[in-house]
């Protein structure tokens, strides 16, 4: 069972891993803002997530767990909201342009 | 409550007070400073009787804890601070209110009583923390557009000297495991320790605007606010020189690197300071470079002390800090309401027709015999005691640049001092006085401190002969 | 591990030369943001958790909003390149100062001596995390100074009166954001000011944290940006100087020594000493983002 969960950790974590690097590539190769923030969002949440699994699979622990999983929340909680802002933003000034020239 | 943790602790309750409660701000400042120089008179007496006070901080001894060690040297330092913040209180709680010129002043004074008192590198660069930041304040409190520039060029000059105490700091503690002032004797015996020494000394000398490294001195004392300019000139600056003398005091033989840089330093300092203040325009500037010179002085004197177990020399040093503060105090209190009075200060302007010099070009008058050495003046006494000192030993060319820069500063000063006290055909019959401010007190009172200091220079060169602890 | 510490040094050197020398302010700000979190791990890789800490929460979090708040009113730097000749100095100097600091501690090999003197005299300190008992025992005095320092900064900060942020509400996300993360910005900050007795953690950490949480909310634009609070986080402000004097002298009145903490007590002390700075660091790191009280 520990054998188990530990490969299972291991796996979770290389697959995060797998997830945080294509949200990189996708800010580094993609064409705008918008879609860069699209990629980056799910990307890294769902990244920090199983890595975050991974991480709780490993420390077999229920106050490790815990703590991940506030790690867990307030990463999405912030992704979201930063990527809002950001878009937002992107958006705004983006219409302010169009009517000031 | 001893008189060492009243010393420290009460100006930072002060500032508390100050900040917290702005209408009251000058009758706490000017209370505070007032216990403040009970208390050194006291510690000073107690150091004169029994010699150096020591004090273990929450009863650690250091290595572990930091101590306060109050010997001649610091009694000397504290009696001196406490003296000219007498003044500059007097001056300030009398003058337009300043928002925020309290709190400031009040953390100066608890950061140079700390810094003075404290026998721990890495708690004396706090100390100096607190004295830079604050200092940076006292400077842009003019609010012109020239006092925030130079308060800005003061603050990136004070971060580097900072840097390079903390760098040579923390070296220090990597090659010796602790940063008392054990420490400096160790660090005196291996190439990296003198490495962390001479870092230390790069970081003190930016930050006491020793010759090259002054130049972002002189546009800040110039243009802040006169009382503040007194705080940055006469005391600020001197507690990195403090730090400067107390490690080539600590550091005996070994030290004799450190001060034979400083020796040039100061002499470079010493004729470069005196060459600008003969050319400024400006009565301020004239003043604060003549501070670059003096401190070139000071350096000179600290760097050609030798080793101090075998003489007393560095007592002239010491001495010269402390004539140096009263009159440069007084002076530029004296500057103050000189430009007050006239509306300008610019030295070719001095000449006027109608108004009759008052006690303010007194007081500066008096200042400047002392600033030049003449007797009795305080300045005298540690000029006699230094050239005294270098005949014994030889330094003939040391007394000829010394003498050479003390010509300079009668030239530079006489400037002013020719100006601003002739009478004769030129002035109007109708002329009046300037009426007398508070303003004129300090400074009158600053000025004849340093004039009776040379009368009564014994007392503190028995408090500087105390053994050390 | 050889490899990643390589990787995070060239990381480090990297972020610091971006912060440099990019040409947009909030770009340069951006990247001091990722160097202060990379040197935190380089603090987590030394061993040193507290300071990592400390260099997150205050380094990276803190100091990145105050520039960034400041960043946008400050022009682009100008694109006047600087005088071969200060290159060249500046260059030298940085490899003479880099050099000696490199030579020497290539060559100290003796084990530092203060650890163990540490390591004696924790039990007797009210606290277990050595860091802590050196903070707020046996170098107590250090402490109350930084503390000092901070007071300083708000009063330069309160005399040079900067042009406070005009916080225009960030949008509807905001608001709720702050609605979970104010409370937990506080529970954290409870919990790293009581785990500072015995883990990484204290006053610092905790008071940069709350402070954070405070700025979000500020920033949602929920409370009218603090305009009755302002006396009020003046007060908070001093009163972490105000309290750790009173302490000082107090305990010299109790036991003789200042900073003396009575034998038995010191840990209530020091956690009641550290419960007023955290909220006193809160408060004036506050009051350096949204711009300290008017003075009368």
């Amino acid at each position: 069972m520990t054998e188990l969960l530990h490969f299972a950790g291991i796996g979770l974590m290389i697959a995060g891993t797998a997830f945080l690097a294509m949200a990189a590539l996708g800010v580094w190769r993609l064409p705008d803002l918008l879609s860069r923030l699209h990629v980056l969002t799910k990307a890294d949440t769902a990244g920090v997530a199983l890595i975050a699994l991974g991480a709780a699979c490993l420390a077999q622990s229920f106050a490790a767990t815990l703590s991940l999983l506030l790690c867990t929340l307030l990463v999405a909680l912030s992704g979201a909201t930063t990527g809002h802002l950001i878009a937002r933003d992107h958006v705004e000034s983006a219409s302010s342009q169009e009517e000031s020239p | 409550m001893s008189d060492i943790s009243l010393i420290v602790l009460l100006p930072l309750l002060a500032a508390v007070l100050t900040a917290a409660l702005p209408p009251q701000a000058a009758a706490v400042g000017a209370l505070a400073t007032a216990l403040n120089a009970l208390l050194a008179a006291n510690l000073g007496r107690q150091i004169l009787q029994g010699g150096p006070v020591t004090e273990a901080i929450g009863d650690w001894a250091a290595p572990l804890g930091i101590a306060f060690v109050a010997d001649g040297l610091a009694g000397v330092m504290l009696a001196m601070t406490a003296i000219v913040g007498l003044a500059v209180s007097l001056q300030a709680a009398a003058g337009p209110a300043r928002a925020g010129f309290w709190p400031l002043w009040m953390a100066t004074l608890g950061a140079l009583n700390g810094l003075f008192l404290s026998s721990d590198l890495f708690n004396i660069y706090v100390a100096f923390e607190i004295l830079g930041l604050a200092a940076v304040g006292l400077t842009a409190l003019a609010g012109t557009r020239a006092a925030l520039r130079a308060a800005f060029d003061y603050l990136t000059a004070g971060l580097v000297g900072s840097l390079l105490v903390l760098l040579g700091i923390a070296l220090s503690y990597s090659v010796t495991g602790r940063v008392d002032m054990e420490a400096v004797v160790l660090l005196t015996q291996s190439d990296t320790g003198r490495i962390a020494l001479a870092l230390i000394a790069a970081g003190l000398v930016v930050k006491a605007a020793l010759f090259p490294l002054h130049f972002w001195m002189p546009a800040a004392h110039s243009s802040a606010a006169p009382a503040a300019s007194a705080l940055l000139s006469a005391l600020v600056v001197k507690g990195a020189l403090y730090l400067v003398l107390r490690l080539s005091l600590e550091g005996g033989a070994g030290t004799e690197f450190l001060r034979n840089t400083l020796a040039v330093l100061g002499a470079g300092g010493m004729l470069w300071g005196a060459w600008n203040a003969l050319r400024a325009e400006r009565l301020k500037l004239l003043v604060a470079h003549s501070t670059v010179a003096q401190i070139g002085l000071i350096a000179l004197a600290i760097g050609v002390a030798g080793n101090p177990f075998e003489t007393g020399l560095w007592q002239a040093a010491a001495l010269l800090m402390l004539s140096h503060a009263l009159a440069k105090a007084a002076m530029f209190l004296a500057v103050g309401r000189i430009a007050e009075a006239l509306g300008h200060d610019r030295i070719s302007g001095l000449n006027r027709e109608e108004l009759r010099p008052g006690p303010a070009e007194f007081a500066f008058a008096i200042a400047a015999i002392s600033l030049v050495g003449l007797p009795p003046t305080a300045g005298f006494i540690g000029k006699w005691f230094l050239i005294e000192g270098l005949i014994d030993e030889g330094g003939i060319h040391w007394i000829a640049l010394i003498l050479l820069g003390t010509a300079l500063s009668a030239a530079y000063l006489s400037r002013v001092v020719s100006r601003c006290l002739r009478g004769g055909p030129h002035v109007a019959a109708t002329a009046q006085r300037p009426p007398w401010r508070t303003g004129d007190v300090a400074a009158l009172g600053l000025a004849t401190g340093a004039l009776l200091l040379g009368l009564a220079a014994a007392l503190p060169i028995t408090l500087l002969e105390t053994p050390f602890a | 591990m050889m490899v990643f510490d390589a990787v995070l040094a060239a990381a480090c050197l990297v972020a610091a030369a971006m912060a440099l020398f990019a040409r947009d302010r909030i770009a340069a700000v951006a990247a001091f943001l990722v160097m202060g979190l990379l040197i935190a791990l380089a603090w987590l890789r030394l061993g040193a958790p507290d300071v990592a800490l400390a260099e997150a929460a205050i380094g990276a979090g803190l100091t990145g909003a105050l520039l960034l708040r400041s960043a946008h009113r400050i022009p682009a730097a100008p694109t006047k390149p600087l005088p071969s000749a200060q290159w060249l100095g500046a260059g030298v100097l940085s490899v003479a100062v880099g050099g000696a600091i490199v030579w020497t501690s290539m060559s100290i090999g003796a084990a530092p001596a203060y650890p163990p003197l540490v390591a004696v005299a924790v039990p007797e300190s009210g606290v277990e995390n050595p860091v802590t008992a050196v903070l707020l025992n046996f170098r107590a005095w250090d402490t109350l100074l930084e503390i000092a320092v901070l007071f300083a900064a708000l009063a330069v900060v309160a005399v040079v009166k900067p042009v406070r942020p005009r916080i225009a509400p960030l949008g509807p996300l905001m608001l709720p954001f702050a609605r979970v993360v104010l409370p937990l910005t506080i529970l954290l900050a409870g919990h790293l000011l009581w785990q500072g007795g015995h883990a990484p953690g204290g006053a610092f950490q905790a008071g940069a944290v709350l402070a954070g949480g405070a700025i979000a909310l500020g920033l949602s634009g929920a409370v009218r940006p603090i305009r009755w609070g302002r006396a009020g986080l003046a007060w908070l402000s001093i009163l972490g100087l105000a309290a750790f004097a009173v302490a000082a002298l107090a305990a010299e009145l109790l036991t003789g020594a200042l900073l003396g903490y009575p034998a038995g007590a010191a840990k209530a002390w020091i956690i009641a000493i550290e419960s007023a700075l955290t909220l006193s660091i809160a408060a004036t790191l506050l009051l350096l983002f949204f711009g300290p009280a008017e003075r009368h």
